[in-house]
């Protein structure tokens, strides 16, 4: 028996960031507390390094390796740029808070820096197996990362419920997956889409429930309704830098997968999981933008504007079409960028014994740091969907793809909802801009932060007066 | 052009360095960029008179097939000169009237960005563009209003506001999907020629409708205008430009532009006129009740809007002249007003009517413009305002359904408005002088200029109409109705049925603003608009959103797991069956053939056992009867020559036995807590799921899909594995990586048990150590 060696170049990017990871394992147990900002610094070295990697490595045509089970191509190393970038953005936005809290610890970092592996496993998956393993490598470091601030009873309680509801969702995922392994008799996705493909217009029992098993996996990862109920739990249990990553990054991975086993794998039964996701869409938009509007705690209402986003990125990808699925990543890089922002923000307003997660801690911000309340403006206005500002882009793309398969009611129907959606985070702005502010002062932030947040927010402007950058790299990622 | 739209956002990114630094003449500075604009537009008088259209492109998202184009035909060019010549007036005012406040650098960064968003809407040709620029000038005036934002009405105000207009705009651009997709192109030009495609096609009524949706919000027709007079707490010259000169005119911009490509159809002529006249007589009631100088405007401007859109439903040649010479009298006029209200605000610290009175005799010039432009505003003789009014007259007669309706509610509002320009040109100036906060004197001369050049352009266009006329006013007409029309604007049309209403309302308006005090006490008597208004509509609304928001927060997030996972496995079994039902799927037929009786007899007893476990009210026996039927099991694996599987099995349903008799041995047994409704939600779900799945299992039973993978064992262990006992070579030969893995892990996790342990036993030896002391 031989055993080939994998082509091991395209995985190259994975395999510095499992080695740095595990270096700074090591390195942090020998660092003193005040010496901590060099496991800060090395994690952001990884991530820089994992991005030139990525792109020194790159090649235009896709790479399979490790026996099928791996593949890099231009949605690959797309998306894994995204992650570096976010993830990087996180940790950055993250210090402050967790310095003032005594939260400021090398675990953080190594189960950040797992986590990020695991996204870069999931968006790299070619087959069920390295999917599976990407999917809960990440799932099982945010598990842990939820319950970190081992003193809060709330973010326990958030852990636990999210590792349950997620060991559910998994074994449905992974229950799923062995169907289509039982009736294509591979693991491979490829192998399991020509078997489809073949197969196509022959209805089996079996198939619809791997069909539904695997669709309800990836929408609880995901966090659409009905299967949302973990999100905004969590979203609140958590410390606000573990809300940061959990809300940003890992929707890109989300959407990996949601390529690879539905578009890529499932496609030849898109008419069967479109009526699904409709159906998920749809519950989506109404109850994530109705409850949001009840809530008064900006982490739970953001918590809900995701699941409400999460409906448009599902509109994107029923659409089954190139143009849905350019839309669709447009979508999730956009939504990443503006939750890191939003996010970002709670944390550069809290300061140590005080939380900004209230919606009432955003009053009168204006008076208190025009500038600040500016970044947030643009930053809500992009949640919305108004123009000039990117959001705006995104859900144009992801409408007008809808449109074109003629479903025109769903469209009009997601319309409305932002619309609904519109009023709470036109809310915000109102706080902002017209309350009287309480006299507790801004904490003073480091320049390095103030900075990202700026970029942060005018790249909602930038990127919304000249869409056609992220447009040609989305189009390009999903390719012809 | 694109340096024309975009100067005004430029110079907006340069003013907070460049105000400062300019001191009292900022305004005065600024407001050179729109009178350079002015002239520019200006400029491109002949050639837009002579009938042609002029295009700029240029490519702006090419991965979306966006162009940014510019537009410029006759209704542009007006929108683009009124924009840029009132900008300039109210920029220089807002210099002098602002002078000295703390963020006056803010204030002309919003001002002039307003301006450049309100120009880029007028001109785009692209809809995205337009689109874009449209909310453009919803977040800009949100600021602007935000600006003086000590007032408290400004604060309900404001969310109002850009609430009602943003979400105006999101039904507007699902509009402008549509309507692109059904004519065929992204550009007003492609719109514009296809609009017999647009009307036949299918979800014409839709695009109408959404459309509709938008130009109502934000020209703040009825149902939606309340949000405009509430927004007038903003600084009177904001006001002055955005809510009356400009951006409120934007849906009827909108109006306008698209009548060649979707007017004319019954849908489209029954909504606008209705609307526009239940507009018209609303704004007019309502600005009699008011007493605030800002607001009465307000609420005339809401008449006037009301006016435009009647005009753009009625459609045809007659009713396009009326649209652009109202359009354009308007502005005049009212722009004057507000700039008035705003000097004698300013001036004396007024701001109520009824407590003004005699400024006439301090503030002689102010007193003369008020005069001028409210002759204009009631439509008296020579002023401009009379020739808009007679062709208003002329376009209602002319329409051929609900005529009675939509010229009753004219005249009468129209009465209203002939009261409100008395009492405003008139009330404030004439009597005996009352006392007012600060001591009445003439205003300076910035603040004077702007209403005093407005009042008189309304004065010249009204003498020599043909002035308007022949460079703009024909050029604009052409463009709303669509091919070219030949006005023939004059004072003077001999003795007809337009003069004769014109002459009615006038006299009834007179006699109305007599008796103003009286009949404003009695309408405000009139409590039911308050509780029937739109505004109690939206606020109930919002409340009903916010409760429904509770209540499905609730419903849906308790916080308790159990929950969570019910709502998880029912979407689940409910999606299962989703999914087969919509594929019509059949239960496959199951045979009893081949079933041997011991196999019925486990198969009872598992049943048995899962019965009594639901059913039990000990505890102990729960646990017992799971462990029954988890034997029922392995005995299966058993017989169907599975024997390791079935050890496996047993030893597992032992240590589960005894782990749970040993916890649960002390507790009681249970006390019946669940209410039977409960049980019953349960038991259906847990029946779905088995049902769902015993379906499976049939359907897995009556097909083999892929070949056993026994043979492949079989053929294999010896040749490749060198053993007779084929698990023995399927853990150690062919899964030996996964055996390794599974030993890694294990090693692991005993040296992370190790860790705990010995860090668990330090911790007590060095508390040990502490007690002692």
């Amino acid at each position: 028996m031989s055993f080939p060696i994998p082509d091991l170049v395209p995985a190259i990017p994975e395999m510095f960031v499992l080695a740095m990871a595990c270096t700074i394992l090591v390195v942090d147990l020998f660092l003193k507390d005040d010496r901590r900002d060099v496991t800060y610094g090395l994690t952001q070295f990884t991530l820089f390094g994992a991005l030139v990697l990525t792109w020194i490595v790159h090649v235009p045509e896709a790479r399979v390796t490790f026996s099928g089970s791996f593949i890099a191509d231009p949605l690959s190393d797309t998306l894994k740029s995204f992650i570096y970038v976010i993830a990087a953005g996180v940790f950055l936005y993250s210090r402050p808070y967790l310095k003032e809290r005594g939260l400021f610890k090398g675990e953080y970092y190594v189960l950040g820096l797992f986590a990020v592996l695991g996204m870069l496993v999931m968006v790299s998956a070619y087959s069920f197996v390295t999917l599976y393993l990407g999917l809960e490598l990440l799932s099982l470091c945010l598990y842990a990362l939820v319950a970190f601030d081992r003193d809060s009873g709330r973010a326990s309680e958030a852990a636990m419920k999210y590792f349950i509801l997620g060991a559910l969702a998994s074994g449905m995922l992974l229950y799923g997956m062995s169907f289509l392994y039982g009736l294509s008799g591979s693991l491979e996705i490829p192998v399991v889409a020509e078997y489809l493909i073949a197969n196509a217009g022959q209805f089996s029992v079996p198939l619809t429930f791997a069909l539904v098993f695997v669709v309800v996996g990836l929408a609880f990862k995901l966090g659409a309704v009905p299967f949302h109920m973990w999100v905004p739990d969590v979203y609140h249990g958590a410390p606000t830098p573990v809300t940061l990553l959990i809300g940003s990054a890992p929707k890109i991975a989300g959407f990996a997968i949601i390529m690879r086993l539905l578009a890529d794998g499932l496609g030849a039964m898109h008419a069967d999981w479109q009526g699904m996701l409709v159906l998920l869409a749809v519950l989506s938009l109404a109850v994530g933008n109705l409850i949001a509007i009840a809530q008064t705690n900006i982490k739970r209402m953001l918590a809900y504007s995701t699941i409400s986003h999460v409906g448009f990125l599902l509109l994107g990808i029923l659409a089954g079409t190139q143009e849905g699925y350019a839309a669709a990543l447009f979508y999730t890089v956009t939504y990443a960028i503006m939750a890191m922002g939003g996010f970002g923000m709670i944390i550069l307003l809290s300061r140590q014994g005080f939380e900004a997660e209230n919606l009432d801690d955003f009053k009168g911000l204006n008076e208190r740091n025009p500038w600040l309340a500016f970044m947030m403006l643009l930053l809500m206005f992009s949640m919305a969907g108004v123009p000039p500002t990117v959001g705006f882009y995104a859900k144009l793309m992801v409408l007008q793809a809808v449109v074109q398969i003629g479903m025109t009611w769903l469209a009009v129907y997601a319309v409305i909802f932002s619309i609904v959606g519109a009023f709470y985070y036109l809310r915000v702005v109102k706080l902002m801009y017209f309350d009287k502010p309480a006299d507790e002062p801004l904490p003073v932030r480091g320049l390095d932060v103030t900075v990202v947040m700026s970029v942060n927010g005018l790249l909602m402007v930038v990127l919304g007066i000249f869409p056609g950058i992220l447009m040609s790299i989305a189009a390009l990622a999903v390719g012809p | 052009m694109l340096l024309a739209v975009l100067s005004g956002f430029l110079l907006a990114a340069v003013a907070p360095w460049l105000v400062p630094r300019l001191g009292a003449h900022a305004g005065r500075v600024l407001a050179l960029l729109p009178v350079g604009l002015f002239l520019w537009f200006a400029s491109l008088l002949p050639a837009v008179g002579g009938g042609e259209t002029l295009l700029w492109e240029y490519a702006w998202v090419p991965g979306l097939d966006v162009q940014l184009g510019f537009l410029v035909d006759g209704l542009s060019l007006l929108f683009a000169l009124l924009i840029s010549g009132i900008g300039a007036l109210v920029t220089l005012y807002a210099g002098s009237y602002l002078a000295g406040h703390r963020d006056l650098a803010r204030f002309f960064v919003w001002l002039l960005a307003f301006m450049a968003s309100m120009l880029g809407l007028v001109l785009s040709d692209g809809l995205i563009a337009l689109f874009v620029f449209w909310e453009l000038t919803s977040i800009t005036s949100f600021l602007l209003i935000g600006f003086a934002h000590e007032d408290k009405t400004a604060r309900q105000a404001a969310l109002q506001g850009l609430f009602v207009t943003v979400g105006g705009g999101l039904a507007l651009l699902a509009g402008f999907v549509l309507l692109a997709l059904a004519a065929g192109g992204w550009s007003l030009s492609a719109v514009l020629d296809a609009g017999d495609a647009v009307r036949e096609h299918a979800h014409y009524a839709v695009i109408a409708w959404l459309i509709f949706l938008g130009a109502f919000t934000k020209s703040a027709q009825v149902p939606f205008h309340f949000w405009l007079p509430n927004a007038m707490a903003a600084p009177t010259p904001v006001s002055a430009y955005l809510h009356s000169a400009t951006m409120v005119k934007a849906g009827v911009y909108l109006l306008a532009r698209f009548q060649p490509a979707l007017g004319g159809t019954d849908l489209w002529v029954f909504t606008l006129t209705l609307v526009g006249a239940a507009t018209l007589f609303t704004g007019a009631l309502l600005a009699l009740r008011s007493s605030g100088m800002k607001r009465m405007l307000a609420y005339s401007t809401v008449m006037a809007l009301g006016t435009l859109t009647l005009l753009a439903g009625i459609g045809g040649e007659t009713a396009a002249i009326a649209f652009v010479a109202f359009l354009l009298a308007h502005s005049l006029y009212k722009g004057a007003l507000f700039l008035i209200a705003g000097v004698i605000d300013h001036e004396t610290g007024c701001r109520e009517v009824p407590e003004m009175g005699g400024f006439g005799r301090a503030m002689p010039v102010s007193f003369a413009v008020a005069v001028l432009a409210a002759l204009s505003a009631a439509g008296v003789m020579p002023l401009f305002g009379f020739i808009a009014k007679e062709l208003l007259f002329e376009s209602a007669l002319g329409l051929a359904a609900w005529q009675p309706v939509v010229l009753t509610l004219t005249l009468a509002g129209l009465v209203g408005g002939v009261a409100v320009a008395a009492v405003v040109g008139l009330r404030p100036w004439i009597g005996r002088p009352v006392t007012t906060p600060r001591e009445p004197h003439e205003a300076p001369l910035d603040l004077l200029a702007g209403p005093a050049l407005l009042a008189l352009l309304g004065l010249l266009f009204g003498l020599l109409p043909g002035l308007a006329e022949r460079g703009l006013l024909a050029a604009a007409a052409g463009a709303v109705h669509g091919q070219a029309v030949t006005p023939n604007l004059a004072l003077w049309h001999g003795l007809n049925l337009p003069l004769a209403m014109s002459a009615l309302t006038l006299v009834a308006g007179l006699l109305v603003a007599w008796r103003w005090d009286g009949i404003r006490k009695m309408l405000v008597g009139l409590g039911f608009v308050e509780r029937f208004g739109a505004e109690r509509g939206y606020d109930a609304g919002m409340l009903g959103l916010v409760r429904v928001a509770a209540w499905q927060t609730r419903l849906l997030q308790n916080g308790h797991l159990r929950y969570y996972i019910l709502t998880t496995l029912s979407a689940t079994a409910l999606l299962l069956v989703y999914a087969l039902v919509t594929r019509h799927a059949v239960i496959p037929p199951w045979s009893s053939s081949g079933v041997r009786l011991y196999e019925v007899v486990i198969g009872a007893v598992v049943l048995m056992a899962a019965l009594v476990a639901v059913t039990t009210r000990s505890r102990l026996g729960a646990v017992a009867s799971l462990g029954a039927a988890g034997f029922g099991v392995a005995l299966i694996y058993v017989l169907f020559s599975a024997p390791d599987v079935g050890i496996t099995q047993v030893l597992i349903e032992t240590l589960t036995v005894l782990m749970l008799v040993l916890v649960l041995f002390r507790l009681p047994s249970f006390l019946g807590l669940t209410p039977g409704r409960i049980k019953l939600r349960d038991a259906s779900i847990s029946l779905t799921i088995g049902g769902l799945m015993s379906w499976l299992l049939l359907d897995a039973v009556a097909a083999h899909h892929q070949g056993s993978i026994s043979r492949y064992f079989v053929e294999n262990a010896v040749p490749a594995g060198h053993g007779q006992n084929i698990v023995n070579v399927i853990l150690v030969d062919f899964r030996a990586l996964d055996t390794l893995g599974e030993i890694v892990v294990l090693g692991l996790a005993a040296i992370g048990v190790y860790a705990m342990i010995k860090l668990r036993a330090e911790d007590r030896r060095r508390r040990g150590k502490e007690e002692p002391r």
